[in-house]
């Protein structure tokens, strides 16, 4: 026991809690962090809060305000299935911890369990962010007693545990294939794309596709609970959780909270049983390929000298797409996320669509709105704004080379302003098939403008990472998950909003030529001003690096 | 030639790690670098190598100063760091390619050294593979193969001999002599003692960031007691300080 509870520490010290030391010059920058950290808390949860009033108060005045629980339970039992799968990929097999801990005197059941309990303890995170204040409501709004209350609390600590152990047996059971196959690393990258396409299937067939009545929205949530009445049938501690809601006040309540207590411990300990074996034999070399030795006696035009920059940018690419930690963080939302972007125009509502094509007379706005999207999509590029860290000790390797530093922070930036393409001509596509407006000028602008926002993103998010690199890491996922530099991302692409929002309101009726060259203009003065920056501090830049 | 000259540095305020090194290593010179741990071995290597600025003095590489004019003194050395394990996910012959167009080593010659150093150093039938399959050793006379490519006057290393294989060790030793032979300079710093005391024509050794000893291992001895092993010289000497 003393062990298991010593091995979640650790876990929980590496996995999550890394960032905040206790240090005092560190108890500024976590006040700061904790800050942003409950900003976005309260903003999530006062989204979930909003919708769930809604639903609540529409079933309450048909008397059927308890068919919100199940609906609400099975939500977040899809949230954690689609959740823990993502972490605990990450937690079991990716992180480097378990072949320092296979030779202590520690049994294979106990670090299972320790890393279940780091798995479980970052899904109530979510649970209780998700479904703590919608229960809240549901209490207010029946008018139940304090008793409800604390059975909310006791069930969003025992019902996540069963669709936690559902998502780690799947990826158990998907990685423990991957010794068969000679490239883990592909193996690794294409078993995550399965994972998003299922979620992307499911997106696609819960769309909402029309406005709905309030009548239709009963009938739909009625509808819905025929779902939830199917699934509890295989989804067995869905109906004990939702009773124990609904009889709180009763002895069958307690006979209900009692029933799915039962079931969550005995799943539990059958699936420790279980996945003890399958889990050791996936896990040990998950981060490691193994392959035979390749010789290059047969391989023709090996030997080819390239120019400094394009051997550079060759190694920066490979780097990014052979790793499939840093491929699925810094370069898959790029491609993922223009196709989500699609789907939401071709099966969601068409009111947005309409509205646009009736903004399609006005080439300038329709200009702007292309750029914004494109600039959103930019910013979750997340390429430059690690391209120091993900060096880790490595990167004092470029102050040695000769190759001017200012040179190498280019070739560094050239990942992502390459790999940005790829959504901006996805998003101009789009839009140019949707609208059906093929404008020359406007293809032609809106490409420019948007590569120029590129390179001024991946400029600028390399200083981040120059001014704040993290480069003492054990794992290759803490480098984007752990990294609070992210936050300038995020931030330069509001920026950057707001202003194309202001130049479309302000110069919406101005001519789309003059708009374009104006931005053109300025945004290659501000690359410019950067460039220079870079050629003025030159070694400076790396003072960070030791 | 590496001339260090009164070089300083500190991390914290008032506490420094190297302190006013003063430093001269001649052509054909195999030069060991020795001291316990958190001496200062690694920052003066790193400030050689341009990796760390010195807060005083000047080091010259070949008459090149590495904060003056970086680049030029940068094409004058090849440096081993003492962590080998470098851009994994590249192949060993990407990685050695990455490095020969880094310091625009032509193609014919590329190819020649590649082979014949893979060959010497038994891996030139793994570099179709990535590094990440490669063992530590594997790793390390990888390195040291990329910093042999551009044929570099000055050759710096880091614990070259860390991880590698009895024969590696060797063979690495014997290019060391060959080196100097024709008149360059190896610079390392090691924590084996018998290598330093067979291998060096002189050894340095510092401690808590001061040098307290420049010169031949018969010095070495005479200056201190005539039948007592290296080993047990540098116990005395970094104790005594």
């Amino acid at each position: 026991m003393n062990n298991i509870l010593l091995l979640t520490k650790i876990f929980l010290k590496t996995s999550i809690l890394r960032n905040i030391s206790s240090s005092n010059q560190q108890n500024k920058k976590n006040m700061f962090k904790a800050l942003g950290i409950i900003l976005i808390v309260i903003y999530v949860a006062a989204i979930f809060g909003f919708l769930s009033y809604q639903m609540i108060e529409m079933l309450n005045e048909v008397n059927q305000a308890s068919l919100f629980l199940g609906l609400w339970l099975l939500s977040t039992a899809v949230l954690i299935l689609i959740q823990a799968i993502a972490s605990s990929m990450n937690l079991f097999y990716f992180s480097k911890d378990i072949e320092n801990i296979l030779p202590l005197p520690i049994k294979p059941y106990q670090i299972l369990v320790a890393k279940f309990n780091v798995l479980l303890l970052t899904e109530y995170f979510t649970v209780f962010m998700f479904t703590l204040i919608p229960f809240i409501i549901y209490g207010i709004v029946t008018g139940a007693g304090l008793l409800f209350y604390l059975y909310s609390v006791l069930i969003l600590l025992v019902f996540p545990i069963i669709p936690a152990l559902i998502s780690c047996l799947l990826v158990m059971i998907l990685m423990s294939f991957s010794k068969f196959t000679k490239n883990k690393d592909m193996f690794q990258i294409i078993s995550m794309f399965l994972i998003i396409a299922f979620v992307i299937i499911v997106q696609i067939f819960t769309q909402n596709n029309t406005e709905t009545s309030q009548e239709e929205m009963i009938q739909m949530l009625t509808q819905a609970n025929g779902l939830v009445e199917m699934i509890e049938k295989y989804f067995i501690t869905l109906k004990p959780a939702v009773d124990t809601l609904i009889n709180y006040n009763s002895i069958s309540g307690i006979v209900s909270f009692a029933e799915l207590l039962l079931i969550s411990i005995v799943i539990y300990i059958l699936f420790i049983i279980l996945s003890q074996k399958l889990y050791l034999k996936g896990a040990v070399g998950a981060s490691i390929s193994g392959k035979k030795s390749k010789s290059i006696k047969n391989e023709k035009g090996i030997y080819t000298d390239k120019k400094v920059w394009s051997s550079y940018l060759k190694k920066e690419m490979i780097m990014l797409f052979k790793n499939p930690i840093y491929f699925m963080q810094c370069v898959l939302p790029a491609f993922l996320l223009p196709i989500i972007f699609a789907i939401v125009f071709f099966a969601g509502s068409n009111s947005g669509l309409e509205e646009l094509t009736k903004m399609a007379i006005n080439p300038t706005i329709v200009f702007c709105v292309a750029i914004g999207i494109n600039t959103f999509l930019i910013s979750m590029i997340f390429i430059s704004v690690t391209a120091i860290s993900r060096d880790g000790e490595n990167a004092s390797f470029m102050k040695y080379i000769p190759v001017p530093i200012y040179k190498q922070i280019i070739y560094k930036c050239l990942p992502s302003i390459i790999i940005s393409i790829v959504p901006i001509i996805f998003v101009i596509g789009i839009m140019c098939y949707l609208l059906n407006y093929y404008n020359i000028l406007f293809i032609i602008y809106s490409f420019v403008i948007s590569l120029l926002i590129s390179i001024l993103y991946s400029y600028i998010t390399i200083i981040v990472d120059l001014k704040r690199p993290k480069l003492n890491w054990d794992t290759e996922y803490a480098v984007v998950k752990q990294n609070f530099n992210m936050i300038f991302c995020f931030a330069f692409s509001i920026a950057m909003i707001i202003i194309i929002c202001l130049i479309g309101g302000v110069l919406g009726n101005m001519d789309l030529n003059i708009v374009a060259i104006i931005s053109a203009v300025v945004l290659t003065f501000l690359i410019y001003l950067v460039y220079r920056y870079f050629k003025i501090k030159d070694s400076k830049l790396l003072d960070k690096i030791m | 030639m590496i001339e260090i000259k009164n070089v300083s540095k500190s991390y914290v305020k008032g506490k420094k790690s190297v302190d006013n090194l003063d430093l001269q290593i001649k052509n054909g010179e195999i030069f060991g670098f020795l001291g316990p741990n958190g001496a200062g071995k690694t920052t003066t290597i790193k400030m050689i190598t341009g990796i760390l600025n010195p807060d005083e003095g000047e080091i010259l590489l070949d008459g090149k100063s590495i904060t003056k004019s970086p680049m030029e003194a940068k094409k004058q050395f090849g440096y081993v760091p003492d962590n080998p394990d470098m851009f994994v996910r590249l192949k060993g012959i990407e990685y050695l390619n990455f490095i020969a167009d880094i310091y625009k080593v032509p193609q014919d010659i590329r190819k020649d050294r590649i082979e014949q150093l893979a060959k010497k150093f038994e891996i030139y039938d793994d570099l179709g593979s990535t590094i990440q399959s490669y063992s530590h050793g594997m790793r390390q006379k990888l390195i040291v193969i990329s910093v042999l490519l551009h044929n570099p006057k000055n050759w710096i290393l880091d614990e070259p001999m860390t991880g590698l294989d009895p024969k590696a060790s060797f063979q690495l030793k014997e290019l060391m002599r060959e080196h100097t032979k024709n008149g360059n300079t190896v610079f390392f710093s090691t924590h084996v003692l018998e290598v330093a005391e067979k291998l060096c024509d002189r050894v340095g050794i510092i401690n808590r960031g001061k040098l307290i000893f420049v010169g031949t291992y018969e010095k070495l001895k005479e200056q201190f007691s005539e039948d007592g092993s290296l080993e047990e010289l540098f116990l005395e000497i970094t104790e005594n300080e």
